[in-house]
């Protein structure tokens, strides 16, 4: 009720700023370089002292007073531009911004990123540029989006080997990954080595943690945004690099100039081709055949039809291809996981004061494990495929409000577990696992008014349904999971559906210009969670929906922030606190076994539990100047309690952290050198030991202690990276070579912990050793990157 | 180019595949000293019952000598009261030896021989507490054959396959026991050897199977380069006892045998066994309705 009214009260305050004498002055911000839509740059009118920030695709939208006006536009790493205007009538006014080169960024005045984080009402959010990710180490010399994100505070990695990221005590799969828009279900390549984002192909990366825009939702933990390059629409463009591990290619330019752009970019590793040749010879050839590559292809079409319409089409393709051959026994088999994405934007400005985004939405992603061996063969696959699309509207009806309104529908198919089996010998039928069909869809509304030079508020809502329909078989259990009756439902049936309410709040008040208190608070529900069965993320982790079963995952979450810019905005520095209550978080139950799921819903395996996350997070960065970066300190509590899991008492999540630091530092020497450096440290993640052995059957069995009850020994790596530009400053062909150091000092961080048994009983030596596995040593990569 | 070949192979191979390891002390908090019960009772055959104590995960036996009573007490329940009951009539099982079991002491039963149908309730008193467990007898399904199979590129050595009828009814669990001539003793085969009909039920079924090792496995790691391990040789005669169990049991037999097939691995969930034994003891006690197999491979 208290939203209905402050609704409408806010509808009041917009209509009555209509009745006013003012103009609109709207556009796009480009970079006049390549033609790259600018989104997050600042659009200031100096002498009214209001301002606006462009959208996700480079549209701003300010309204002013009829008269004269100067207005600058300014966006980060770009030369400022001012313009004076007399403004009688509504204006279109687009603008290309040109970047300030880095040579001479010590004396050009760059352009003053402004106070956006002092503010805007956005907290918990932070945004990186794939040109300032590009400067940082990389592990094996690939450019990594996800390993950079795990850097901010609040944000924690997995871990080597897990790509997955875990936001202020959530999940991975509570992080909404979007790339152009389309969701991307598994973001790994190589069992979590790499992420899937070629860095080639991105443009920037925006994380949210907390204080979730009402436009965003179906998760609970966060959106990592992630928007593609749009294609050089000035001149061609061809980008690559030589790594250890794989190589890249990247080409773009204009089919139309200024009107019509493509980039397509391609990367490939080629451990495989290189271990070919030694399989080969190895063993009598008795593995030729195995081998591992991944790959993946991103393309983009951007077309601008007119000042008002413009249609973007994008595209990722990606593989990864494990096999395994073995002559000898004749067994042979394979794993391989991909992802599809594709979406379609019509951008289109209705006029000066509305703007609108249709997408239409397809992501694919399927995991298959097949092995054969004489005469039987194995297939086992799960994957989930989307179909959907949003619509999207930014209204600015007056300069203090900026409203964002819209819907979303997605069609889901679940793929859990499908087990098929061949055999010459037997005509013995497997029955099919069953497919989950779901609808989504979603409203939202949002504004972000400024009520005052010191008030300013984002209030949004957003309406939620989701439905379980048919096909489907429900196999009713009791309690030893064996089948007592089974339930059919035709096609379109409705099964089970949920309708939530999702309110979005956050507010800033402006202390003087160089502080501001933010304070967010949102609902957010979860129709969809990755199962594991595993304590690592695997591809062989499956995808569910919420059922009639399992209940939608529920969060809220409390933010306060305290912001402080100084030295002219050089450094932004914030210090946020956060509480996070969770329900209905899922997992497998105990004992649960993949040979179960046949004829059999894997959803009647899962329990349902509780979480509760808090923390604070600080954070200091220096985004201008030769030498940059930040620094992040993160301290946090994540716990779980599940009625069926760790006898009903509450157990830390296994990435429940105490402190993590990360200092990620960058110096630009001159034209030539450019030297970086990471290093991070955290708390190790929680571990379930065992505490007893016993005998039974003859079998020597283990006895867990409590849940995620050990910790591993802390993690802490430093890596350094170092490029030289190998070209000259005037020449059209750059080259550069980067080193990049992993693990400068060999820090054995732990992996795993595992038991050898030594000796046996009857000779009364008996003994269990723990080993400590770690992944790895120092790494050191030589990549040589090239644009022309 | 070669020599960088190879240096780029190594790196790879160096960083990815072989990893660094070292040992490590990791402090346990101690651990509750349980009673394990491990129990079953067979159609036509006496109920016996294993009783032994859990042990901390890193407890040191480089003195163990089970010829040292006080040392054997830490490891077994000498001094409970086991009495089974079918029903009918209860008896009190007694302490005594059979070497085709581990451990060789343990309690025996008397009279009361397993029958189809019947339901068996075990107690057991021992250090002040009392545990009970219930099983059931189930009617056994009849196999149809068995035949043994070579492997691949071997002459005499290969697994054996049992063929059935799957019963149109459904709720049926099965549990394979082999054995070998010249063992003496029954086993459950390596790997899975329980299965329920979720997936077969009424279907015409066959699956392999492997022989099982001997029961000194249990003290000592099997022997990975015994070239004839798991396999079924020609000429061998192979022994099945195809079991019914009931769905408690099943439930204890598979989280054990997916216990003791994740035990070790480093990314696995850890399972904990679930017993169907009440009153905080581990293990478990399971009754058996069997049909017997034999042939010869060939």
């Amino acid at each position: 009720m208290k939203i209905r009214i402050l609704l409408l009260l806010l509808f009041c305050s917009a209509a009555a700023a209509f009745a006013q004498d003012r103009i609109t002055i709207s556009g796009y911000v480009k970079d006049a370089s390549n033609g790259e839509a600018l989104f997050g740059a600042n659009v200031v009118a100096r002498e009214s002292r209001t301002g606006v920030s462009t959208n996700n695709y480079g549209f701003y939208s300010l309204t002013l007073p009829k008269g004269s006006h100067t207005i600058s536009f300014m966006y980060l790493g770009y030369a400022s531009q001012e313009k004076t205007l007399n403004l009688q009538k509504d204006t279109i006014l687009q603008v290309d911004l040109v970047p300030s080169q880095r040579v001479m960024s010590t004396t050009e005045i760059i352009a003053d990123k402004g106070q956006d984080n002092l503010e805007s009402t956005r907290m918990s959010s932070v945004e990186l540029d794939i040109k300032d990710i590009k400067k940082l180490p990389a592990f094996g010399g690939e450019v990594d989006i996800l390993k950079v994100i795990t850097l901010l505070p609040g944000v924690k990695s997995g871990g080597e080997g897990n790509s997955g990221f875990y936001v202020r005590g959530g999940g991975p799969d509570q992080n909404l990954v979007l790339l152009d828009g389309a969701p991307v279900y598994n973001a790994s390549h190589l069992f979590g080595f790499f992420s899937v984002f070629n860095g080639d192909a991105i443009r920037s990366a925006e994380i949210i943690k907390g204080g979730m825009p009402a436009q965003y939702g179906g998760r609970l933990s966060s959106v990592l945004d992630i928007s593609m390059k749009e294609g050089n629409n000035k001149r061609f463009e061809v980008e690559g690099g030589l790594g250890l591990i794989a190589s890249r290619l990247t080409v773009q330019g204009p089919i139309v100039k200024n009107k019509l752009s493509f980039i397509v970019s391609g990367r490939r590793t080629y451990a495989d081709l290189i271990a070919r040749p030694f399989l080969k010879n190895q063993n009598g050839g008795a593995f030729a055949g195995s081998g591992y590559y991944f790959y993946d292809i991103n393309a983009k079409i951007n077309w601008v039809i007119s000042d008002k319409d413009r249609i973007y089409l994008s595209g990722y393709y990606g593989k990864d291809k494990f096999s395994f051959n073995n002559e000898e026994s004749g067994f042979k088999a394979g794993i391989n996981w991909g992802n599809a994405t594709a979406t379609l934007r019509w951008n289109h400005v209705y006029n000066s004061k509305l703007f609108s985004n249709l997408t239409l939405i397809f992501t694919d992603y399927n995991f298959g494990f097949d092995g054969e061996q004489a005469e039987f063969a194995f297939k086992l696959g799960s994957g989930v495929r989307d179909y959907g699309f949003r619509l999207d509207y930014n209204y600015y009806p007056a300069p203090k409000h900026s409203i964002r309104f819209g819907g979303e529908y997605t069609n889901h198919t679940y793929k859990p577990s499908n087990v098929t089996f061949e055999s010459t010998v037997t005509d013995l039928v497997l029955p099919q696992a069953l497919n989950y069909h779901t609808n989504e869809a979603a409203i939202y509304i949002s504004d972000d008014w400024e009520i005052s030079k010191r008030w300013r508020i984002n209030i949004g809502a957003r309406a939620s349904y989701f439905a379980f329909m048919g096909p489907f078989t429900r196999y009713v259990t009791d309690q030893q999971g064996q089948t007592i009756d089974t339930v059919t439902y035709k096609p379109w049936e409705k099964i089970k559906d949920y309708f939530r309410g999702e309110p979005r709040i956050s507010g800033r008040f402006l202390i003087n210009e160089r502080m501001s208190l933010k304070a967010s608070y949102s609902m957010n529900y979860q129709y969809t969670q990755l199962v594991s069965r595993a304590t690592v993320s695997l591809p062989l982790d499956v995808w569910l929906p919420a059922t009639e079963k399992i209940r939608p995952q529920f969060s809220q979450q409390i933010a306060l922030g305290y912001f402080l810019n100084f030295k002219q905005n050089m450094f932004e520095t914030s210090v946020e606190v956060y509480y996070k209550p969770m329900r209905n978080l899922v997992e497998f139950e105990d004992g649960s076994d993949p040979a179960q799921s046949i004829n059999d819903n894997i959803d009647n395996t899962l329990v349902q539990g509780n979480g509760e996350s808090y923390g604070a997070e600080f954070f200091i960065r220096k985004s201008k100047g030769k030498f940059n970066g930040w620094i992040g300190y993160t301290l946090a509590w994540t716990t779980r309690r599940f009625s069926m899991l760790n006898n009903g008492k509450p157990f830390p999540a296994r990435y429940d952290r105490r402190h993590d630091i990360s200092l990620v530092l960058n110096y630009d020497l001159n034209y030539r050198w450019q030297f970086s450096g990471v290093f991070v440290y955290s708390t190790g993640n929680t571990l379930t030991m065992p505490s007893a052995l016993y005998f039974s059957e003859g079998k020597l069995i283990t006895e867990f202690g409590d849940r995620n009850a050990y910790r591993f020994p802390a993690y802490h790596r430093l890596d350094l990276g170092i490029t030289y530009v190998t070209s000259k400053p005037d020449k059209k062909f750059k080259s550069s070579i980067s080193l990049s150091v992993y693990n400068t000092y060999s820090r054995m961080n732990p992996f795993f912990i595992y038991y050898t048994q030594e000796g046996s009983l009857s000779e009364g030596d008996f003994k269990l050793r723990a080993k400590q596995v770690s992944l790895f040593p120092i790494v050191p990569a030589l990549t040589w990157n090239f644009k022309y | 180019m070669k020599k960088l070949r190879i240096y780029i192979a190594c790196i790879l191979t160096g960083c990815i595949v072989v990893s660094c390891e070292k040992d490590i002390t990791v402090d346990l908090p101690e651990a509750e000293k349980k009673v394990v019960v491990d129990g079953a009772i067979f159609e036509g055959e006496k109920a016996y019952v294993a009783l032994t104590y859990s042990f901390p995960f890193f407890e040191d036996f480089s003195n163990l000598d089970f010829n040292d009573p006080a040392q054997l007490d830490k490891f077994l329940v000498l001094d409970a009261v086991v009495t089974l009951s079918d029903g009918l009539q209860t008896e009190t099982l007694n302490l005594g030896f059979d070497t085709t079991k581990f451990p060789p002491l343990l309690y025996l039963g008397n009279t009361i021989t397993g029958q189809v149908g019947r339901t068996y309730t075990l107690t057991v008193e021992a250090k002040g507490r009392t545990y009970t467990a219930q099983t059931s007898i189930r009617q056994p399904v009849a196999l149809d054959s068995l035949r043994w199979i070579p492997e691949l590129n071997k002459d005499s050595l290969g697994a054996c396959r049992l063929y059935f009828q799957e019963p149109a009814s459904p709720g049926n669990i099965y549990r394979l026991f082999a054995k070998r001539q010249g063992y003496s003793a029954y086993k459950a085969v390596p790997g899975n050897s329980v299965i329920d009909d979720q997936a077969y039920n009424g279907q015409y079924i066959q699956f392999p199977f492997s022989r099982p090792e001997p029961l000194s496995s249990a003290f000592q790691p099997g022997d990975f380069n015994d070239p004839e391990r798991f396999f079924w040789k020609k000429g061998d005669t192979i022994s099945v006892l195809f079991c019914s169990i009931d769905a408690e049991a099943y439930e204890y037999v598979r989280t054990l045998e997916l216990a003791a097939g994740t035990s070790g691995n480093p990314f696995s969930n850890p399972t904990t066994v679930k017993t169907n034994v009440q009153g905080g003891a581990l293990g478990g006690f399971v009754g058996y309705g069997k049909f017997f197999m034999q042939t010869v491979a060939q």
